[in-house]
């Protein structure tokens, strides 16, 4: 992981911004980075709500809506490799004492390919706003960037082995304000 | 004179329950039927049989005459009854005959020397006497309340020609039995009741099955029976069980109003006798008796209801099956194959499972599911290299899982497989075709692929010499490109094998299309297809035959990508296992069908831990078409 390099960069762009608009007595405030979360679909939903953001980190949480039986998330996100580097995927609290397997990987620059699930014979989890999955990037750069889930490529599974018809996707924007 | 040639299990039967088989030394050896043609020195024309039986005690006295015609001099015939028989005089028109016999694995071997010799062309009748009382050591009889039978190489002699060839070269033999036994008796045997009267204490009944060479046992049933008709079947029905054990039988009455219409559709025909008797043997009987089909009589033992009633009404339609695959048609290879009886029945059997038992299930789905404990139980507990035609009867394994593994379970696996490649409704008209032009007539393997290409229009040659007098396991790798509107599929670790695939083609808006293709070896085959592709796989009903993975390990959906749902898939599989006999099983048995070789790594049988960090050791490999 080459990521010292990278976290050089938004300091370096900080310190070379200079206040030249005119001679404002005001400094203008340094923008800052925020996870705007795109609007909460209704029903059934995956969607990713910020846990934490500091310089260097953004800790999102994928969140579950109106889950029934549910054994396992699959998901895509994409995103800006440019600002954003994977560090980890764990499982979220939802799980309970279940035995769970989380799985994140980055092969494709800007895709993050992931799963979370229950292993073995395992009943399923039930409940609305239910923290299914941490995802943990390090923040390459003050860059805004979309965080997007590749729907067609991520799904819910439930305790039969089917995927869950009609599950809404909602992922978010990293922005500057 | 010895019996050679005589190994193996001698009637069109169920499959066997696999607890059953467990720890049994190997079945005692029965005489086998020869390939075509039939006869080699001694045509037998008839086989008429008299018995004065009390069921109770097994007290017989039988009188068997031959008619015989000689395709070469002919100087001996010999019979194989029970070991509690013994022989009288023999006589024959213009010859003398002697009798000798010897004790010969639990029956009694009878040798009927003719002299002189009969002549090419010549034809004599030659009876015997019996009698005796019924030792029943081996298959061929029991004697007792509230139920005894009897069958061939028992109480009814089975035959045997002077070449040493086996029993069955008596196929082809019309067969009259009469059969005698205490008023009050019931009797129900095989063949057409063509007279019945009492007498002097005695109910006399008279049987015949036309000539006609037929692997269907020759069975006759005793004791105190109750009936059940069938109604609004295509031919006379009737289900008969003991009086003191009914149990079952308006269940079965019910079901035979389901499997009969299956048959007829299934062979386009009806069944050509007067009446179909269909007999319940006792709850127990499994090890006496577990059932046969002989001409216009099925027997089935109520030991296959227990734990699944559905899996006994299955059983029921397999047993129902062999009326026509085993009995009507009797391929004549039947020395060295049980793909086209035993197969064809159990392909019926899970058939009729799918069309009448389940028939809000996705037959594809249901069909597919079923399939999946084929692959199971050859890849984990078979030997897939064994050919389904064998090229000697000694190759048939004796050992009783690898006989069924054989005879039932790879067999219906490659009929299934076939059927898929050249489509349900082409299948069905070649089933048609098999029945009409083989009922009753010699045919074997060889006609079923004169059949099948006819048919399909297409090529069997080379499949046939790999997968039916060959074997190998069949392990594609399928792996797919997409580019300039070409998709381009290939199938690696086939060798140069010919192998037809029903793929089915997923496109990126979850579209599927259906295609079929014919791999020759490691060349691709390209279709046309503008639309992103997902994924490709072989159709599922494949894979009890063709057990297909993709090309990326650890991919199990098809999609030449190792992600998400391919770790669901297998981690709800953690702690399955490939073994027979599971609890909540299915199937015939009772395999975990939701198990997936494709998630078992290291191919032990079980999935573990350790195979799904394998899988994690993929995680997000990305090489499909649409990401």
């Amino acid at each position: 992981m080459t990521r010292w390099p990278f976290l050089l960069l938004p300091l370096a762009v900080a310190g070379c911004s200079s206040d030249d608009d005119g001679g404002s007595s005001k400094p203008k405030p340094e923008p800052t980075l925020a996870f705007e979360a795109d609007p909460k679909p209704p029903g059934v939903a995956l969607t990713l709500r910020q846990k934490e953001l500091t310089q260097d980190r953004l800790v999102l949480e994928l969140v579950g809506s109106a889950v029934q039986d549910l054994y396992g998330v699959a998901f895509r996100l994409s995103y800006d490799s440019a600002a954003l580097s994977f560090t980890k995927l764990d499982a979220g609290p939802a799980w309970g004492g279940t035995p769970v397997i989380a799985l994140g990987a980055v092969k494709t620059p800007g895709l993050l390919v992931g799963a979370v699930s229950a292993k073995g014979k395992q009943s399923g989890v039930d409940g609305n706003e239910v923290v299914l999955g941490v995802v943990t990037f390090v923040l390459n750069q003050q860059k805004p960037t979309a965080i997007d889930f590749v729907v067609q490529r991520s799904a819910f599974v439930d305790v039969t082995g089917k995927a869950v018809t009609g599950v809404a996707f909602a992922g978010g924007d990293l922005v500057l304000r | 004179m010895g019996l050679a040639l005589i190994s193996g299990m001698a009637a069109a039967t169920p499959i066997p329950r696999y607890e059953d088989l467990l720890g049994k030394p190997p079945k005692p050896a029965l005489p086998k039927p020869l390939s075509a043609p039939p006869w080699v020195s001694t045509k037998v024309l008839a086989i008429d049989t008299q018995l004065d039986v009390t069921p109770e005690t097994g007290v017989l006295t039988g009188q068997v005459a031959l008619k015989i015609e000689a395709v070469a001099t002919v100087t001996q015939v010999s019979l194989l009854i029970d070991g509690g028989l013994k022989p009288a005089q023999a006589t024959a028109p213009g010859k003398t005959v002697n009798v000798s016999s010897q004790a010969y694995q639990g029956y009694t071997l009878v040798t009927l020397d003719v002299s002189p010799p009969l002549a090419v062309g010549e034809s004599v009748s030659v009876t015997v006497g019996y009698s005796g009382t019924l030792e029943c050591k081996t298959e061929g009889c029991h004697a007792g309340k509230p139920l005894a039978f009897l069958s061939e190489n028992g109480a009814i002699p089975g035959v045997y020609d002077q070449d040493n060839l086996g029993g069955y070269n008596a196929w082809g033999a019309s067969r009259a039995l009469t059969v005698s036994v205490p008023e009050g008796t019931d009797v129900v045997a095989s063949g057409d009741r063509v007279a019945k009267s009492t007498a002097a204490g005695k109910t006399t009944t008279q049987w015949v099955i036309p000539g006609y060479h037929s692997y269907g046992g020759n069975v006759v049933m005793m004791g105190q029976l109750a009936s059940k008709p069938v109604g609004g079947v295509s031919l006379p029905t009737e289900v008969f069980t003991t009086s003191a054990g009914p149990s079952y039988a308006g269940e079965m009455a019910g079901w035979m109003q389901q499997i009969v219409p299956f048959l007829d559709d299934q062979a386009g025909q009806k069944l050509p006798y007067p009446e179909l008797k269909v007999f319940k043997l006792p709850l127990g009987w499994l090890n006496i008796f577990r059932g046969t089909a002989g001409h216009g009589l099925t027997l089935l033992s109520e030991d296959y209801a227990t734990g699944n009633v559905h899996y006994f009404e299955e059983t029921l339609a397999h047993e129902n099956a062999h009326q026509w695959w085993g009995v009507l048609v009797s391929p004549t290879d039947i020395q060295t194959t049980r793909w086209l009886v035993e197969g064809l029945a159990t392909f019926s059997q899970i058939d009729y499972a799918a069309k009448v038992q389940n028939p809000k299930v996705s037959r594809d789905e249901y069909l597919a599911r079923r399939y999946r404990e084929h692959w199971l139980l050859v890849k984990y507990r078979g030997d897939p290299t064994l050919p389904l035609v064998v090229g000697s009867s000694s190759a048939i394994p004796t050992d009783s899982v690898q006989n069924t593994l054989w005879a039932y379970i790879r067999s219906s696996a490659l009929l299934e497989y076939l059927r898929v490649v050249i489509g349900d409704a082409k299948f069905a008209t070649l089933l048609r075709g098999w029945a009409k032009a083989c009922s009753q007539k010699l045919c074997d393997t060889a006609d079923f692929l004169t059949l099948l290409e006819q048919e399909s229009g297409e090529e069997f040659d080379a499949v046939f010499a790999q997968w039916v007098w060959a074997g190998a396991a069949v392990e594609p790798s399928i792996g797919f490109t997409q580019a300039g509107g070409q998709l381009r599929i290939t199938a690696a670790g086939v060798g140069s094998a010919t192998l037809p695939l029903e793929l089915w083609i997923t496109l990126a808006d979850g579209t599927l299309k259906k295609q079929r293709v014919r791999f020759e070896g490691s060349k691709p085959v390209e279709i046309d297809e503008p639309a992103a592709v997902r994924s490709v796989r072989p159709n599922p009903r494949q894979e009890g035959m063709i057990w297909s993975r993709s090309v990326v390990p650890s991919d199990v959906d098809f999609d030449a990508e190792v992600d998400g749902l391919d770790v669901i898939h297998c981690a709800r599989l953690r702690g399955k296992s490939a073994d027979p006999s599971q609890p909540e099983g299915e199937g015939i048995w009772s395999s975990d069908l939701d198990f997936d070789p494709r998630c078992d790594a290291d191919h032990d049988g079980t999935i573990t831990d350790t195979d799904l960090a394998t899988q994690a050791q993929a995680f997000g490999t990305l090489t499909g078409g649409a990401k």
